[in-house]
């Protein structure tokens, strides 16, 4: 390893230099305001799920970082270090070190933010810190094989266009057997449309039933609307490496192409983090005024069934439902409210689970935590406390509305054998589609265009 | 069994060494992937073609890719493999567990 001229690994000197120019106001606020009262403690899922453990305390994690400011940036490291505990990192094992907490033991859920009195964010420094971290080539393979997707081919599942495209044509075939009108389309790149439709790479590499499911929403409701052949990727791995520069590359690419097609909206479909960072982070990353507007694909589905744009029969839906709350969604962009009412009317036995909403525990698989394979054995650990909670609602399904939390919630109901399957509202609200008048009315239409066309 | 060792199963019990994958380890993989009644024609159709891709692109095949190239729908993708393109058919087919969000 080499070192600095004060002994320092260069890798070190980087992070602790590149703090400086990452300090902002808010920032400061909540590296100085800790007074280490423990009331985070509790309100972690780490924690709760490993008692004995107090390397897992929100408090703990954030003076892992905390020292650093206060060794290096505030005064009173420099006046009484040992009171306030300032201290540095010195060799790359010390990163390698703090890589571990900032993104082995948090998944920036932000639920002790909420819990905390001094209103200390250890989400965004945490955030911070991996990003000190990715900037000098300290990162799980799996975060940084991710951006290096999303920065080289615009995804962050390295999706082809040719595959996009074909999924999308695909997709197409499916909603025009299904409505029994061969005239249904998925339009993409069409110019001037009411409605931008922007997805996660997950729908068309992996599972692509959401991307049907939303085409027959906007199917029946006569929705003006497009699927952009570029810029369709709304994830961001900017929000979990820390990386505004990807974030606002990522964010950007999302923008341009709505003001190329001059859409009038954007809508996002369902996916917490991919919500936050390109309707509430994204702007300000990508340093860019949005002259458009964006919404979630829950409050469009939301409109279309109250406007009367279409019909749903919650009949279709048999069984009992629980809502989980994304953390990105509830705690960071406040939209909490519009997914339950929309649940209700899909579904007839929903379920609350405890605690809910803005308090709510993470899925355990936020923050990028799915791509990051080494720590699956701790991840699943500390998901106990969300199995618990998951299990004493009694339900059959639990509904999200997040990609992410769709993956988090499967891979801990399987580990711990809930039983228990996981869906979304866009799934929900699409087979609850009045359609079989719609599907009779093409029938004849079609029938009558054959007969003609046999006449001619 | 020798060959069903822990050291050549990765995290999330994907295989981690691609050539070390035979009929036997797929056997393996396909009861840990609640695959039930054995591997038929219609699932190593899948198998062979998911391998093949990987062979040619380091990279397991886009769910539409396998659906046409197989000639079988989403539904009977999913029959086939209740865990789903990646926790069901890369797996059984051997390969490694992909990079990112799954």
């Amino acid at each position: 390893m080499s070192t600095t001229t004060n002994g320092r690994s260069y890798k070190a000197q980087k992070v602790i230099d590149r703090m400086g120019q990452k300090l902002t106001r808010q920032m400061v606020g909540s590296l100085a305001a800790c007074v280490h009262c423990g009331q985070c403690t509790d309100s972690c899922h780490y924690v709760l799920s490993n008692p004995g453990d107090p390397t897992f305390a929100p408090a703990y994690k954030a003076d892992r970082i905390r020292k650093l400011f206060k060794k290096h940036y505030d005064w009173t490291g420099k006046v009484f270090p040992k009171w306030v505990k300032a201290g540095t990192v010195q060799t790359d094992e010390d990163l390698e070190e703090l890589k571990d907490i900032v993104f082995g033991k948090c998944t920036n859920c932000r639920r002790c933010t909420i819990n905390c009195p001094m209103g200390v964010d250890l989400a965004t420094f945490n955030r911070m810190a991996r990003g000190l971290l990715c900037h000098v080539g300290i990162m799980p393979e799996g975060v940084e094989y991710v951006a290096k997707e999303q920065w080289e081919i615009g995804n962050q599942m390295g999706v082809l266009k040719e595959d996009y495209i074909e999924t999308i044509e695909w997709q197409e075939e499916e909603l025009q057997d299904e409505m029994e009108d061969p005239n249904a389309r998925i339009p993409v790149d069409k110019v001037n449309s009411e409605i931008v439709y922007v997805i996660n790479p997950r729908e068309i590499k992996h599972d692509p039933r959401s991307v049907l499911d939303a085409a027959k929403i906007f199917y029946m409701a006569g929705a003006d609307y497009t699927m952009p052949s570029e810029g369709w990727d709304m994830t961001n791995f900017g929000l979990f490496n820390g990386d505004d520069e990807l974030g606002g590359a990522v964010a950007g690419r999302v923008y341009d192409k709505v003001e190329e097609l001059n859409g009038k909206k954007l809508v996002i479909s369902e996916c917490g983090h991919g919500y936050r960072s390109t309707r509430c982070e994204g702007p300000n990353w990508a340093k860019k005024d949005i002259a458009f507007d964006s919404e979630s694909s829950v409050i469009t589905m939301l409109k279309y069934i109250k406007e009367g744009k279409i019909k749903v029969d919650k009949t279709k839906n048999p069984g009992s439902y629980t809502f989980h709350d994304s953390c990105n969604n509830a705690r960071s962009c406040g939209l909490t409210e519009e997914p339950r009412e929309l649940l209700s009317l899909v579904v007839d036995d929903f379920r609350e689970m405890y605690p809910n909403r803005a308090e709510n525990y993470c899925c355990t698989g936020g923050g990028g935590a799915m791509s990051m394979a080494e720590y699956r054995p701790s991840r699943l650990k500390s998901a106990k406390v969300k199995a618990d909670q998951l299990s004493a609602t009694g339900t059959k399904t639990v509904v999200t509305s997040c990609h992410n939390c769709v993956d988090g919630l499967t891979d801990l109901i399987g580990h711990y054998k809930l039983g228990m399957d996981v869906t979304q509202l866009v799934n929900l609200v699409a087979n609850a589609l009045v359609v079989d008048e719609k599907i009779e009315e093409n029938r004849k239409i079609h029938s009558a265009e054959t007969s003609a066309t046999a006449a001619q | 069994m020798e060959k069903h060792k822990q050291e050549n199963f990765h995290c999330e019990d994907f295989l981690s060494d691609f050539d070390f994958w035979t009929v036997d380890v797929a056997d393996k993989l396909a009861r840990d992937s609640d695959i039930s009644g054995g591997l038929t024609e219609s699932h190593w159709k899948v198998i062979m073609y998911v391998r093949d891709h990987f062979m040619k692109y380091e990279k397991g095949p886009a769910v539409v890719k396998v659906v046409k190239d197989c000639g079988i729908s989403f539904k009977e993708l999913c029959d086939l493999f209740p865990c789903g393109l990646v926790r069901g058919a890369y797996k059984v087919a051997g390969l490694p567990r992909p990079q990112g969000c799954i």
